[in-house]
């Protein structure tokens, strides 16, 4: 007796790890890239590194001196995901800066929008604010100066 | 003390006055209202005295700081101007007015703030009201009150930052008009030079302290430990600090250090020695060191006057954050080593309880905790700290246990 494997067995294997495989490429596909957004009517810009810095704390000013207001996005996933990738640190970790900017007056207490569509009207509305969204929800109210896959 | 906080607050004033109006014919938002509340129960065990010559033990009352609170406002008048202010208290009699402030943005390299401000010093100095978003209860024991290196505050800074390289390199330069009671005409210079990298993520830098001249002690013996760096007891103390820090945020993970020395050149006051003497209960190395012939009485003639000492101080602190279904997770461990041979330990002659009870002005501190957030709004820690110092010749340790707990709103 021999110990080959079923054919139909290796044949369900292969099944499931493509299955599987596509899945993930279509999450990934699926899941909205993040547009950094300050208002349209400002000239201002800024690199990934500054944008990093901005929300890690590092950075409260832009380069001609006003003052940044982070608005923050109430969606927490979104929120988990554009830190992770841009600043590289933990929800509670880049709260806990901003609290301690606000605290001591080298910073603005941060805003919150609930969704998209306030975080923009904030963004659009505030001076010096920065604050990121889902890309598809990009209009003209406000100005994209970065985009994270 | 009085004129320089009277200027600090004319000059707050007449910025904040300059920025409204402005706001008048540029309006912006409102002023930002925020804060927190906190309280805090302490408790310490075994602490070592002095039973006539021999080691005993006694535990110390907890000590409960009834519900206080830090309400901060700050109002950007325009993208240039803002003011900012920090009450501190436990009620509507106690109320502190820790800063008050109003700043200049002329752009990233060139901001100036004028008023009663924390200062730029090292890792702590500007955010030690920011209490509940720190990893331990107490700040180190650099910052601690019993025996600061410096007054934390001043009246002008200059400071910003500049690109460079792959991050930011951030300087400060602050002066006043002295720490001392009665000494005027010193023009004091205080500085800090980090670099930022990685972004925002590491930071190293030094700060500086010179007190450019003599100056003395911002309160008299017998009225408590001093707001600033000089001991009560001295007439006249030119003295500087140098504080080299490090500080590393990767991912959850949280590393600080520094280390400082302060240099005095002083002169002890004869008077204010023999108060001390009289109602400071000394150890025989600190009557040694005070009086000429330490066997002999205290008198104005055996007063030694050469007060100059060196205090010298260092800590790290390790702290992780984890996120969980039920709130933030942080434990945390520190380690403080404080050295000041010149201190004595009565806090009422203006002393320290910690450097001032033991053999030799030596101490180390070993904090271990954990800070739980169930809500980005509530901070909880409990910690435990275990001293370690020389006692009547011996080697001895003791226990202290905390607890706080801290509520922000409009944040």
């Amino acid at each position: 007796m021999t110990n080959r494997i079923p054919r139909s067995f290796a044949l369900h294997t292969f099944a499931l790890v493509g299955l599987v495989s596509a899945l993930s490429v279509a999450t990934q596909t699926l899941e909205a890239q993040v547009s950094v957004i300050v208002s349209a009517a400002t000239p201002k810009s800024a690199s990934e590194t500054q944008v990093a810095e901005i929300f890690a704390g590092a950075s409260t000013t832009w380069p001609d001196g006003a003052r940044v207001q982070i608005v923050e996005n109430a969606d927490a996933v979104l929120t988990q995901r554009f830190f992770a990738k841009v600043v590289k640190k933990p929800t509670s970790i880049v709260r806990s800066q901003w609290t301690k900017l606000a605290l001591s007056g080298q910073g603005a207490a941060p805003k919150k929008g609930r969704d998209a569509a306030e975080v923009k009207a904030l963004v659009a509305g505030t001076p010096g604010a920065i604050g990121y969204i889902p890309s598809d929800a990009l209009d003209g109210s406000v100005k994209e100066i970065l985009r994270v896959p | 003390m009085l004129t320089r906080h009277r200027f600090a607050v004319v000059a707050a004033v007449s910025l904040v006055m300059h920025g409204v109006a402005r706001d008048v014919v540029q309006a912006q938002e409102g002023p930002q209202l925020y804060g927190y509340f906190a309280t805090r129960l302490e408790k310490t065990f075994r602490k070592p005295v002095n039973d006539n010559g021999q080691l005993a033990r006694e535990a110390l009352p907890q000590e409960w700081s009834q519900p206080f609170f830090n309400i901060m406002m700050q109002h950007q008048f325009d993208p240039k101007f803002k003011a900012f202010v920090n009450l501190n208290g436990a009620g509507a009699a106690e109320i502190d007015v820790r800063n008050l402030w109003g700043e200049y943005s002329r752009s990233n390299a060139f901001n100036v703030r004028v008023g009663k401000i924390y200062r730029k010093f090292g890792l702590y100095n500007e955010v030690l009201d920011a209490v509940p978003t720190y990893y331990g209860i107490e700040p180190p024991e650099a910052f601690d009150a019993d025996h600061l290196l410096i007054s934390r505050t001043t009246n002008l800074m200059v400071y910003g930052n500049v690109r460079a390289g792959g991050g930011r390199l951030n300087y400060a330069v602050s002066t006043d008009n002295g720490e001392g009671r009665d000494i005027e005409g010193n023009l004091p210079l205080g500085y800090d030079v980090n670099y930022n990298f990685g972004r925002g993520s590491y930071t190293l830098g030094v700060s500086g302290y010179l007190s450019n001249g003599a100056t003395n002690g911002d309160r008299p013996v017998g009225e408590g430990s001093p707001r600033s760096g000089v001991l009560p007891w001295m007439a006249r103390d030119s003295f500087s600090v140098i504080n080299f820090y490090g500080e590393a945020r990767t991912g959850a993970f949280t590393f600080q250090a520094e280390w400082a020395q302060a240099d005095h050149q002083a002169e002890r006051d004869a008077e204010a020695v023999l108060q001390v003497v009289e109602g400071g209960a000394l150890n025989p190395r600190q009557r040694a060191r005070f009086l000429r012939n330490a066997s002999a009485p205290a008198t104005l003639a055996n007063v030694n006057t050469n007060g100059d000492h060196r205090i010298e101080l260092w800590y790290v602190r390790m702290g992780w954050s984890r996120e969980t279904m039920r709130g933030e997770v942080g434990p945390y461990v520190q380690f403080d080593s404080y050295s000041n041979p010149e201190t004595v330990g009565p806090k009422r002659v203006g002393g320290d309880a910690e450097a001032g009870n033991t053999d030799d002005g030596r101490f180390t501190k070993f904090t271990a905790g954990v800070l739980y957030r169930p809500v980005p709004q509530v901070a909880v820690k409990v910690d435990g700290s275990l001293f370690r110092y020389r006692f009547l010749g011996q080697r001895v340790a003791y226990p202290e246990l905390r607890f706080d707990i801290s509520y922000a709103f409009g944040l």
